[in-house]
């Protein structure tokens, strides 16, 4: 059984891919589980879409665009979202909450509108929706391993910050800590791990 | 003495009507503030315009001589705040951490906490009394123990001017009076400069050594002994209202 992983490529790239992931995902999610974000990784793959689907209707229009791979208009969108949900947790103090499904509910309808003026649901948005593990190839494998890279090193780096910021961030800022830099930098790299959730 | 903060002639507010209007305060070096006030008095607010959290619409504020805007040596100040406990009790810390996050300030990016920084934790912790607590879980403590904690982490960074929003809240009247001698102690040994909001008149104002009214702005700011002289002033604020407390406590007994 475990030959068959040294026999095919595509195997070992799952294998490595998932090994990766693994072990970053929990590491940034901690994170987000004790500043009661947990959803924010599914709001910002929802918004993902939304970049897709505008790519690909850009697309249509603008041959040159095809030659591009619609992941990166969805990590564009990904950090606009992103940075939407931080004013949107200000703005809602008490209902930090809130900002979350914003964002979800907003990015799939917005994605909807784009998908039918991109004229309907084709395949190559069916593939970005439900991805595999099987089919990672070395491009994705490379730009996961980049990303695992930077994401530890950063965490290694930002630790105490992000550490006290989850614990307290009023307290955070009295200490001199950029509270609003870093949230947004955090939410930056769950958006780069996401990224890999798509790959 | 000099004096630590100056504020003059600030006015804030969250709507129309002002939460704090034309208020001058300052507060010497070495002094123990007492800040007095029914609720919705803009005590909160006061504090928080002192830290930096709220811009306010007019006046000057300065800390240690400097406008507050341009001031960035947070490490000078230990705050506790109002809510202790409003931290997630499964917050996945030990005290030890907890307290070492009021290094991170000055400790400063790309740098880690050295074997001197966890000297100074633990010198902090031993101050408060929590030394043996160091690898508990903050979140198994009791709420008067979770409060040092606080109070270790504000003193870590050995600040000049320490502040403290109601930290007596939820606290049984023992825990209060040993915190209170605590706090009596850091300032008369240390030298530290305190700023305690309660509403614990009563009890506070045999510790603190000044006192400041407050109700929009600043109505009376002197000397813990003169405040108890001025019975109008203290009846206002609920000074006697303690009073009638303790003797029936007394009864009971």
């Amino acid at each position: 059984m475990i030959e068959v992983f040294f026999q095919y490529d595509f195997l070992q790239n799952a294998l490595i891919a998932g090994i990766l992931i693994g072990f970053i995902a929990p590491m940034l999610g901690v994170f987000l589980v004790v500043k009661r974000m947990s959803l924010v990784a599914d709001a910002l793959s929802h918004i993902t879409l939304t970049g897709i689907a505008f790519h690909l209707m850009l697309a249509n229009v603008f041959a040159v665009l095809s030659a591009y791979d619609p992941i990166f208009m969805g990590m564009v969108f990904a950090v606009i979202g992103a940075l939407i949900i931080e004013q949107l947790r200000k703005v809602y103090t008490h209902f930090k909450e809130m900002a979350i499904p914003i964002i979800l509910s907003g990015g799939v309808g917005l994605a909807v509108i784009f998908i039918s003026l991109a004229d309907g649901f084709n395949t190559d948005l069916y593939a970005y929706l439900f991805g595999s593990v099987a089919a990672v190839g070395q491009a994705d494998l490379n730009t996961i391993i980049i990303i695992t890279i930077i994401v530890v090193t950063l965490l290694i780096l930002f630790y105490k910050e992000w550490f006290f910021i989850s614990f307290d961030e009023e307290q955070a800022s009295i200490s001199g800590i950029r509270v609003d830099g870093w949230s947004f930098c955090s939410l930056f790299l769950w958006r780069s791990s996401l990224r890999q959730r798509c790959a | 003495m000099s004096s630590i903060i100056e504020v003059n002639n600030l006015t804030y507010q969250y709507t129309d009507i002002p939460v704090l209007e034309n208020l001058n305060l300052s507060i010497e070096r070495g002094s123990f503030l007492g800040l007095v006030g029914p609720n919705g008095s803009g005590k909160s607010t006061l504090i928080k315009c002192i830290l930096g959290l709220a811009k306010p619409q007019a006046g000057t504020l300065s800390m240690f001589g400097s406008e507050i805007n341009r001031f960035s040596e947070w490490g000078r100040i230990g705050y506790v705040s109002q809510r202790a406990n409003r931290f997630n009790a499964g917050f996945p810390a030990t005290v030890f951490e907890v307290v070492s996050m009021g290094l991170f300030g000055q400790v400063g990016l790309f740098r880690f906490i050295k074997k001197k920084d966890r000297n100074k934790v633990y010198d902090a912790l031993q101050t408060v009394g929590m030394e043996n607590f160091a690898k508990q879980p903050i979140g198994k403590l009791s709420g008067g123990q979770q409060q040092r904690v606080l109070i270790a982490r504000a003193l870590v960074s050995e600040p000049e001017l320490l502040i403290l929003d109601e930290p007596t809240v939820g606290i049984d009247a023992v825990s209060a009076r040993k915190f209170y001698d605590l706090l009596g102690q850091l300032n008369r040994e240390k030298g530290l400069t305190l700023l305690l909001v309660s509403h614990d008149v009563g009890t506070m104002t045999k510790y603190v050594t000044d006192v400041a009214c407050l109700n929009k702005t600043i109505h009376f700011h002197g000397t813990a002994h003169d405040f108890e002289a001025d019975k109008n002033l203290s009846t206002l604020y609920g000074y006697d209202v303690q009073q009638i407390i303790h003797e029936h406590e007394e009864i009971a007994k």
